[in-house]
């Protein structure tokens, strides 16, 4: 696959993951929405139903009115007997169908007669229905009752009876079953999901419960938590979110406001739904939109870090490798797949490799060649030597007897032919040292004895060996002594130096006349030595190649001056390997000014 | 003074004992290292003149031979090498105990030293 396929692919999930963000947002706004009017239908239901309720007692309300009024002739005065009036009532409670049975009492508090004919004649002057009427109120009991003599829950309506001189003379008194409540709320199909419905009074007891085993009149505790609920505020209606027996539900609860003639008793009815129930469409929406953006999350997420791992894998390989070959180890190993345009950049950057392995062992090969070849060109000048001076070892021994007279007298001319020969041998052997010397530095395989030497002892040495040079003439070798301390350098070779450059001076100078001065000043960093002579000095078209091997100033075979053209390419390389530099000073007009230098070595 | 002159050129032995004997001092020549390192061992002299650079059995396995003979008095020996030896070789010959080391071309002012100094 392509990189740029990678990118794609990856580009495509940020797309995904970021389209999540507003279905998101979406999702949660209609749950919320969802919620809400979920919530609101239910108070709906619920204030409809407990409005039946309402309705309900408000009619029995009227019904006592009606029945007491004192335009009620069936029952005012005595028009009627009680018989009479006893039918009358039968008659009534057949069509209204919700008695269980009404009475009348006498204003002692005994019952005089009853549609059932129930406990005639028992006193029941304490009962608050009782005591209520006979003051001449409408009555009835703001929580249900139950009736011994019925065996079942009734709420009594009362009222006073009149004669005609609008005198009370009893009381009426209608049992209202619960169960016609029961049948409002029970038989009603609430809402399409299942709903427990409990009605409760304003004392927490329950007037109905769908709830199989909640019974009538008992104290549910969680069911009062909406009476001192509604107790606490002046709320009329709440929807609560509640965990019921370990699962959540939603309570929408409601109390009475009344209807009517009916004031209402501040009884609650709630409806009690487990919210799985209640929420189960919108949770299940939820939970597959959360189903897809999980999968298209995971997905996304996924292929990320896949293409990630694809493309940073070999990247990091790669650059493990490269910090191998930049380290100078050439054993790579790049093991790549997959066809990215990395794998070909490893590829290439393995090729690159081995050309650059293969040019190492080549170079490495020349450089063992050359090295060969030097250390070849150095046992050669060594043999060189060694062979040259062997031979001269007689050649100079039998002239200096010669000369000495050991081997017998001479005469004139054969005395200077061998002190011509002489001369020429002590040549030929500072040119076998020289050639040594030139070749050892070229090779960089000059030795230097270092050590720390005391200055004045080191000049002073180096001209007294020179002495011989000037033997024969009036060539004056000045020393200036003013500078001590000790230089840290190979003291042969710093002779040696300055024995070329003096010995070139004396080459020049005139016999009679000539001045050589060498002294020596030390700075902070080096120091200075300086030779100046009163000689001719060097012409301006030769000092650029003072320095050069064999280079001579007179090349003419008639030249008076000797040499190899060595020395100061040697002295050159000697103070270059002391750290130090050598130089003609061209300013000098009063004959030759050579200046070098050696480093203050800081032990 | 007994001298022993031990190189293998032929020429330079006969040079350095011509003149040796112009001085008045005795002269034995050995052109062969082994030779040479026998004679040494056998006979009581009072300066070795040794060669570094022989064939076969060279100045060092002389040195090193001497040197086993713990009777042996390694200051006799002045080495004269026309080699151009390493600062290590030398001082390793150095350390062997010998009297000095030069190097070629020797002339008869140095040679004359080395007598006097021997006589």
């Amino acid at each position: 696959m392509k990189v740029g396929t990678l990118i794609i692919i990856s580009t495509i999930s940020l797309v995904s993951i970021s389209l999540l963000i507003p279905s998101v947002l979406a999702i949660t706004s209609f749950s919320e929405e969802f919620e809400k009017t979920v919530k609101s239908d239910i108070q709906i239901l619920t204030i409809n139903a407990l409005d039946k309720v309402d309705r309900l007692m408000n009619a029995r309300i009227i019904d006592i009115q009606f029945l007491t009024s004192d335009f009620n002739l069936n029952l005012v005065g005595d028009h009627n007997s009680i018989k009479e009036k006893i039918d009358y009532l039968r008659d009534y409670e057949i069509q209204s169908q919700m008695y269980t049975s009404i009475a009348i009492y006498d204003v002692n508090g005994f019952k005089i007669a009853d549609t059932r004919n129930l406990k005639i004649g028992s006193n029941e002057s304490n009962e608050l229905f009782f005591i209520e009427a006979i003051q001449g109120k409408i009555y009835h009991d703001n929580i249900p009752i139950e009736s011994k003599s019925l065996g079942i829950s009734i709420i009594h309506f009362s009222g006073p009876m009149y004669d005609e001189n609008g005198n009370i003379v009893g009381v009426l008194v209608l049992n209202f079953s619960l169960s016609k409540i029961h049948d409002i709320l029970g038989s009603d199909v609430i809402y399409s999901k299942p709903v427990e419905v409990h009605l409760i009074s304003n004392e927490g007891l329950i007037i109905y419960s769908s709830h199989p085993h909640k019974g009538i009149l008992t104290e549910v505790t969680e069911l009062t938590t909406f009476q001192h609920f509604f107790q606490s505020t002046n709320m009329q209606i709440s929807v609560f979110e509640l965990t019921d027996e370990g699962e959540k539900a939603l309570f929408s609860a409601v109390k009475q406001s009344g209807f009517q003639q009916y004031e209402g008793d501040d009884w609650i009815l709630i409806f009690d739904i487990p919210s799985a129930v209640l929420f189960e469409e919108r949770d299940k929406e939820v939970s597959i939109f959360m189903l897809v953006a999980g999968i298209i999350l995971f997905m996304a997420i996924t292929a990320s870090f896949l293409i990630a791992r694809k493309i940073s894998n070999p990247i990091k390989e790669l650059e493990r490798e490269m910090k191998k070959v930049s380290k100078g180890d050439y054993e790579i190993n790049v093991v790549l797949g997959g066809g990215t345009e990395i794998e070909s950049m490893s590829k290439s950057f393995e090729s690159m490799v081995i050309s650059i392995k293969k040019g190492q062992k080549q170079i490495q090969n020349q450089i063992k060649e050359l090295t060969k070849i030097d250390e070849q060109k150095d046992e050669f000048a060594a043999m060189v030597s060694h062979e040259l001076k062997t031979p001269i070892v007689p050649i100079q021994l039998y002239t200096e007897m010669l000369l000495k007279g050991i081997l017998g007298s001479l005469d004139d001319k054969q005395t200077k032919a061998l002190h011509s020969i002489h001369t020429n041998i002590e040549s030929l052997n500072a040119l076998v040292d020289d050639v040594l010397d030139v070749t050892k530095l070229e090779l960089g395989r000059l030795a230097l004895d270092k050590k720390q030497v005391d200055i004045k002892n080191l000049l002073t040495e180096s001209t007294e060996s020179l002495k011989i040079f000037t033997a024969e003439t009036k060539i004056v070798i000045e020393l200036d002594l003013n500078t001590s301390g000790k230089i840290f350098c190979d003291p042969k070779r710093i002779k040696q130096i300055l024995a070329n450059l003096i010995k070139n001076s004396v080459d020049f100078v005139p016999k009679d006349s000539g001045l050589i001065k060498v002294t020596v000043e030390k700075n902070p960093k080096s120091f200075v030595f300086t030779i100046t002579d009163n000689g001719p000095g060097i012409p301006v078209e030769n000092q650029e190649y003072l320095f050069q091997k064999f280079y001579k100033i007179d090349t003419s075979p008639t030249r008076k001056h000797g040499g190899t053209g060595l020395g100061l390419t040697i002295c050159q390389g000697l103070v270059e390997s002391h750290g130090g530099k050598i130089w003609l000073d061209k300013e000098y007009t009063q004959g030759t000014c050579f200046k070098f230098t050696i480093p203050v070595v800081k032990s | 003074m007994n001298i022993l002159i031990i190189d293998d050129n032929k020429d330079i032995t006969d040079a350095i004992s011509l003149f040796a004997e112009s001085q008045g001092y005795s002269c034995i020549v050995s052109n062969d290292g082994m030779e040479g390192c026998n004679l040494a061992k056998k006979e009581n002299f009072d300066l070795i003149l040794l060669d570094i650079a022989m064939p076969e059995f060279s100045g060092f396995n002389v040195l090193d031979t001497l040197k086993k003979d713990s009777n042996f008095d390694m200051k006799k020996i002045v080495v004269i090498t026309a080699s151009n030896l390493d600062k290590l070789t030398t001082e390793k010959i150095e350390l062997l105990g010998i009297s000095k080391l030069v190097k070629k071309p020797i002339s008869l002012d140095l040679l004359d030293d080395i007598f006097s100094q021997f006589s």
